[in-house]
Parts: structure tokens; sequence; C-alpha cells
């Protein structure tokens, strides 16, 4: 996802470096706030390991480069600040280092990577975390949040390449979702390896990372929420749906779900509903299905990678929450 | 060493970024203009004593990232000029880059970036990264290296599965190293 | 009686051209129990990693001279071979350990010997119980102390049963109890052992032949006592004089 240079205009580039430097200036000011002698050692060695998971970097047919970004790792060893300043440093010497992405898109990268990364990342950990999450439940949203976070990443970046004018949106959108949909497992099944030996090792180190409680909050609410999240996030794409159909239709085509949308929308049709709408609901119901059955998955994953010792003490803590 | 390699690194950096920049702000119709900037790079590069292979190989490594760039601009009007241009003006700012990184050492890069006042955070954050990169490959190589040495059977498949494994584990002991690291500098005065 | 080891001209440089192993040869008898000693830098640890093919590797400026176990040659393609019939227990327990558990790692040899489970546990717990770590099976890895892990290392060896055992440095960081405890053990094996070390008493009592290396080169060699009771040759490589700070018993004839 790094863009290198030339293919940014002079307007993108600046627009997008001055939105990065006011988030990473922000989150600069926050680290110094709550800075913690103890905690570098964590910070330098989580972003020397994105620095390296970040060299796992293969070409695509249509896209810049696919690799693994990192940023919901780093959402959820270190907080929302720390993970931005973690990618920033990554991206930077990506680009000074491996020439690996470009100078003048620095702005742009730091964006894609960092702000929606971190943001998308952190935030939807911490939403499917809850109060008290057990170890299960945060390898589970660690997992899920890498992926919604490679896939945010991706759009934005197509969203700038096509603001550049170097591609036209229908083409750049359905490939860079499409493949990065793709690594973006790669990407839960790192996240979650990573914090899954964390938790079993150095679980203190996450109790760091500013996980105050967000107040009593039932399990039911975080899957609501996470429900609420990607019909959010299909509603965000209806609207280019609208303006790229032909992009559209190569995706949900891709996803099987076109035709077996069709029987559903044809009682619609009959009462006179635009083929718009029916179609927006379509996407939306496909997006829900798959950021669902996906959420599944992870929590599989979950399962298999969390030892049986710790999954015993998290239900020996729901009794004792229910009886208490 | 040559005199590009003494030259200051904030007077490299600023002619790296000021060449792309002005590539950058090339309309797609003025993009040729930008293959000009070739004859000089290269000058620079024999001035450099880089060998010219060594230069072009690298370049080649990051040309096919290029190329799939700019082929998804040939579906618009005007395809094919479109993408000609921006594999034009992207060839010539990823040869810029490459000799800066040649001719300068990262960590002089780094300090000249921090003296431009980015934030201090931020910078000692690239530091540890750099630092730190070392410890993650040492450690990487031990674990390979005690895994292979009691390993017997398997495939490569399987030893990759293994490396997969050994991933979170592998974070966990370079944190604990690094820790070990941090209270000796601590304990020697440093921060 | 067959050669177990047999080390030919073997040379070595790291990559910064400081040659650390100058023309070494030297032979080992199966069954026998050799001592290598000599002061710090003296290449014993690069001889050691020679020994079961950790080296050469890609950070090797210059190699030459072979290695054979067992009449075959240690390279690339014996790779498998060689690692079964060699153990090595290295000078730094994390350079061994790369489990999260101590029952995982020492369970490690067997599995890859293809025991089955019920027969894996039986090594294991027998393995651990041998250098006093009888159920630390679940403890992690990263808690324990440096002795501890020391233990641990030589318990992944004893669970798969190498038939040459090479020991760098094995009594460092063990407590008195540990040290005697190993030196019984390695006492009775009967299995093929080179032992590095600077605990020249140990040396003294397991190992009825010693190797005397210094800047690479091999030095001397011969039966332990006479070598330890050399006091100009012990002094002259920085060894100090084993003769007068050994308990007599050892080096008696």
């Amino acid at each position: 996802m790094h863009i290198p240079d030339g293919f940014l205009s002079a307007r993108v580039a600046i627009g997008y470096a001055a939105l990065s430097s006011v988030g990473l200036g922000a989150a600069c000011f926050r680290m110094r706030a709550q800075h913690e002698r103890g905690a570098s050692a964590l910070l330098g060695v989580s972003a020397a390991f994105v620095f390296a998971a970040q060299m796992v970097n293969f070409p695509v047919a249509a896209g810049t480069s696919g690799h693994l970004v990192g940023s919901a790792l780093a959402g959820a060893l270190l907080g929302l600040p720390g993970a931005l300043v973690v990618m920033s440093a990554v991206i930077i010497m990506q680009c000074f280092v491996l020439a690996d992405g470009g100078v003048f898109a620095l702005g742009a990268n730091v964006f894609n990577m960092g702000l929606v990364g971190c943001v998308v990342g952190f935030c939807c950990y911490r939403l499917l975390c809850g109060a008290a999450p057990s170890p299960t439940r945060r390898v589970a949203s660690v997992a899920f949040a890498g992926w919604c976070a490679t896939i945010a990443g991706a759009l934005s970046c197509a969203g700038q390449l096509s603001l550049s004018g170097a591609a036209r949106l229908s083409v750049v959108l359905p490939a860079m979702l499409g493949v990065h949909a793709l690594i973006g497992v790669g990407e839960a099944v790192i996240s979650s390896l990573v914090v899954a030996s964390v938790l079993r090792f150095r679980p203190e180190l996450l109790e760091n990372a500013g996980h105050g409680a967000l107040g009593a909050r039932s399990r039911n609410t975080a899957v609501f929420a996470g429900l609420g999240l990607s019909i959010a996030i299909a509603g965000l794409l209806a609207p280019i749906a609208d303006v790229a159909p032909d992009g559209f239709s190569r995706v949900t085509q891709a996803l099987g779900l076109h035709a077996s949308a069709s029987p559903l929308l044809a009682p619609l049709s009959q009462y006179g509903i635009p083929s718009l709408v029916s179609g927006v609901l379509a996407t939306v119901i496909a997006g829900c299905l798959g950021t669902l059955s996906l959420f599944g998955l992870c929590w599989l994953l979950a399962l298999a990678l969390v030892p049986r010792k710790l999954r015993a003490a998290e239900s020996r803590a729901v009794v004792a929450e229910s009886s208490g | 060493m040559s005199a590009v390699h003494r030259a200051s690194a904030g007077l490299k950096l600023g002619v790296a970024a000021a060449l792309i920049f002005g590539l950058a702000a090339l309309p797609a119709e003025r993009a040729w203009w930008g293959l000009c900037a070739l004859p000089p790079l290269l000058a620079l590069a024999l001035l450099a004593r880089i060998p010219i292979e060594a230069l072009l190989s690298r370049w080649a490594l990051g040309a096919p990232f290029l190329l799939a760039a700019a082929s998804l601009g040939y579906f618009q009007p005007h395809g094919l000029r479109v993408g000609l241009a921006l594999l034009a003006k992207s060839a010539v700012c990823l040869l810029t880059l490459q000799l800066l990184i040649a001719t300068t050492p990262v960590t002089e890069l780094t300090r000249t970036l921090c003296r431009l006042h980015l934030p201090l955070v931020l910078c000692e954050t690239i530091a540890l990264l750099a630092r730190y990169s070392d410890l993650l490959s040492d450690e990487a190589r031990r674990m390979r290296r005690a895994r292979t040495g009691r390993t017997l059977r398997g495939s490569r498949f399987q030893e990759w599965l293994a490396l997969g494994n050994s991933l979170g584990l592998l974070f966990v002991r370079t944190v604990s190293r690094a820790e070990r690291v941090q209270s000796a500098m601590r304990s020697r005065g440093g921060a | 009686m067959t050669l177990a080891l047999s080390v030919e001209e073997l040379s070595f440089e790291f990559a910064r051209g400081v040659p650390v192993l100058r023309s070494l040869s030297f032979a080992v008898e199966t069954g026998e129990c050799v001592g290598l000693i000599g002061p710090n830098g003296a290449g014993k640890s690069t001889l050691l990693l020679h020994l079961n093919g950790i080296l050469p590797d890609r950070s090797a400026a210059r190699a030459s001279g072979c290695v054979r176990v067992h009449g075959r040659v240690v390279n690339a393609s014996e790779a498998r071979w060689v690692r079964r019939q060699v153990g090595i227990l290295f000078q730094d327990s994390d350079d061994q350990l790369f489990c999260p558990t101590v029952g995982e790692d020492v369970a490690y040899g067997p599995e890859q010997l293809g025991c089955p489970r019920a027969e894996i546990e039986q090594r294991v717990a027998h393995a651990l119980a041998r250098v006093g770590l009888a159920g630390f099976e679940q403890r992690i890895l990263q808690q324990l102390s440096g002795g501890e892990k020391k233990r641990v290392c030589l318990a992944g060896l004893l669970a798969y049963d190498p038939n040459i055992l090479v020991l760098d440095e094995p009594s460092a960081a063990l407590d008195p109890r540990g040290r005697r405890e190993l030196i019984e053990i390695l006492a009775g094996i009967s299995v093929t052992r080179v032992i590095a070390s600077h605990d020249l008493a140990l040396v003294a009592e397991l190992c009825t032949r010693t190797l005397l290396l210094a800047s690479g080169a091999l030095v001397a060699s011969g039966p332990t006592k006479e070598l330890l009771r050399d006091d100009a040759l012990m002094n002259a490589h920085g060894l100090g004089r084993p003769s007068r700070d050994l308990p007599a018993h050892l080096l008696a004839p």
C-alpha cells in the first residue's frame, strides 16, 4: 500500500500531508503527556516488528504493492497515539531505507496506514473487546480489527489515486479492495499470533495499553456495535457503488452474491422501488454477511491460539461473574 | 569517499525533495520533461562512484510496482498516455530516492529529519526502530538456529509453519531483551 | 575402535578476516570423553559449532578442512543425519531454547525421532528428573533462572539420546549442587563426549584426554592429568596453575 512518488498530484499529496501532520502532531503531543519510561521497549520492538513485517511485499497486478500493515496490532499493544507514532516511524523508515513509498507521498501513506489504519483498527478492537475482555475475545478482536484496518487503508489509498487522476475509481477500488481483503487475512493471522503470545507470556504489557473500563457493557453491545460498524462501512461504499456501478458489480459478482441477491430483489422491484435502492440493499446485506462470517472465522482462530489453561481461567471468571 | 557522499545530508535531502516535488507537479502532458533529469542523476551516480549495474538492479527491483500501478492509469480516456507519463515520472523519482539512499547513511538522514523539527517522540521512535531491528533479527536468527539444530525431519513447508508458530514468541523474547538493554543503558546514565 | 569424530585441517575465518581456527586436526574415539580447554577467544566455541554442522555458514569468509562424524563428512546434505548423531549444548541457553514451555522444548527431540506420545512424555519426565527439574513441564522458559534454563537445555539433549554429546561450558551458571549432579550425569553415560570448559576441576574429573586450544591452533594434546600438571604450559596460556589450585586427588596419576 506504499504509494511511490509520481502517482499523486501535488494537491492531493500536500492535502493529505497536512491532514497527517495534524493527526500525527496530536498523537505526539498525547504521547509526550502520557510518556512512561518503561514503555519504550515495547514501543521500539513493536516498531521493529512492524517494519520487518511490512517488508513481506508482493507486487499486485492492479495496485501499488500488497503487504502487511500492522496498524491494528500496534493499536492493541500501544493504544492509539503510540500506534500512530509507530506506524509513522515505520513508514518514514521504509521510505528512506528501502525506497518503499515516495518522499512526497509520505503524507498520503501515513494517512492510509497510520491514521486510517490505526483509527479503524483501534476502534474496532476496543469496540469488540468490551469492558473486561477474555483472552480469546481479545485475540479474535485484534484479528478482525486487523482485517478491517487493512481494508480501510486500501479504500483510502484507492481514493487518493483516483483523486490524483492516476486511475479511475471504478478500476482501482475493486482491485485494491479485492487484493487487500485477502492480505487482510494474513494481517489477521499475524496480529492474533502476536497478541496471543503476549497474553500468554507477558499479559501485563497489554494492560498498559490504556485499557480503561469502557463502562459496564454487556457482550451483546459489542456484537451490535460490530454489526453497526459493518453496516456503516457498507453504507459508505454504497454511494460509491452508485458512482461506479461496473466496478462494484464486479465485486459482488466475485462474492457470488449478485445472482443470489436477485430473487430477493425481484419481489421488491415489483413494488416499484428504484433499482438503485435495491442495489444498495444487496451491497449492504453482502457486506454484513461477509463481515459477520469473517468475525466468526476470527473467533475460531482465537480459540485455536489461546491455550486451554487461559480459556479455563476465563470461563471460571465468567461463572464467578454471573454468580457474584 | 566521493564528493557526493561527503555532501551534507540536508543538502542532498533538499535537492532530492525539490526534484521529486517538481516531477510530481508536472502535468501529465509535460511528464516527458521529467526524463531530462535522468542525465544529471546518472552523472551524479558516476561522480559518487556507485556502480551503475548496482543502482540499476536495485531500481529494477522496485520497478514492477511502478509498472503495476501505472497500468491502472490505462483504464481511462487517453489511458496509454497517462500510464506512460506516470511510469516516466515515478521511475525518475524512484531513481532519485535510491540515489539519495545510496549516498547518505541512514543515521545522517534521520538526524537531518529530526533537525527539521519532527516531533521528538517520533525521532526517538525512529531511533528505537533502528536499534531494536538488530535485536529482533538477532533473536530470530538464534531461534531459527536453535530449532534447526534439533530438527531431524519435516519439509520446507513445515519449517515455515514452525516459523509462523514462533512469531509470537519471537516478539515476546525480543521485548524482554529490549527491556534488559534499556536497564543496562539507564544504569549507565542513558535514557 | 572406530572414530566418532575426526577433524582434518579445519580452518575458519569470520567475515571480518581474523582467523579463528587454524588448520586444526584431531580425532575422538567412540566412547571417549575429551576435554577442550584454552583461554578466552581461543576458538573453542567456534570449533564446537563445527562439530554438528552449524558452522560454516553464510557468515564465513573462509572455511576449509573437514569434519567427519562416524566417517561421514559433515556438510549441508548430511545435516539431518549429523544432528541426530551429535547433540550440542550451547554456552548461552537462549541459543538453544526456542519453545515456550519447558515440556515442549524437552519433548522436541523425541518428537523429531517419531516416538509415540506416551514414550515422549516418559522421556521428558525422566530427563527432567535427571537434571533435578522434576515437574517443571508446564513452566514458562522465559521465567526461569539462568541455571534452570541450562538444566532444561541438558534435559533436552538427554531426552533424545544423541551418540555424541558436545558441551560448551556446561557447568557455567550452575549452583554447586547442580554442578555435582551434572558431573554425575556426564560420568554415568557412555556416549562420546567433548566438553569445552574453564572449569578445570570438571575436566580433570571427567575427561581422560584433553586438547589445549590457543589462538585457533591446537597447542597441546594428551592425558588430562599430565596436561594440567604442566605448570609452564598452563600458565603460558592464561590457565593459572591447576597443580596448585585443584584438589590433589584430581591430578594424582
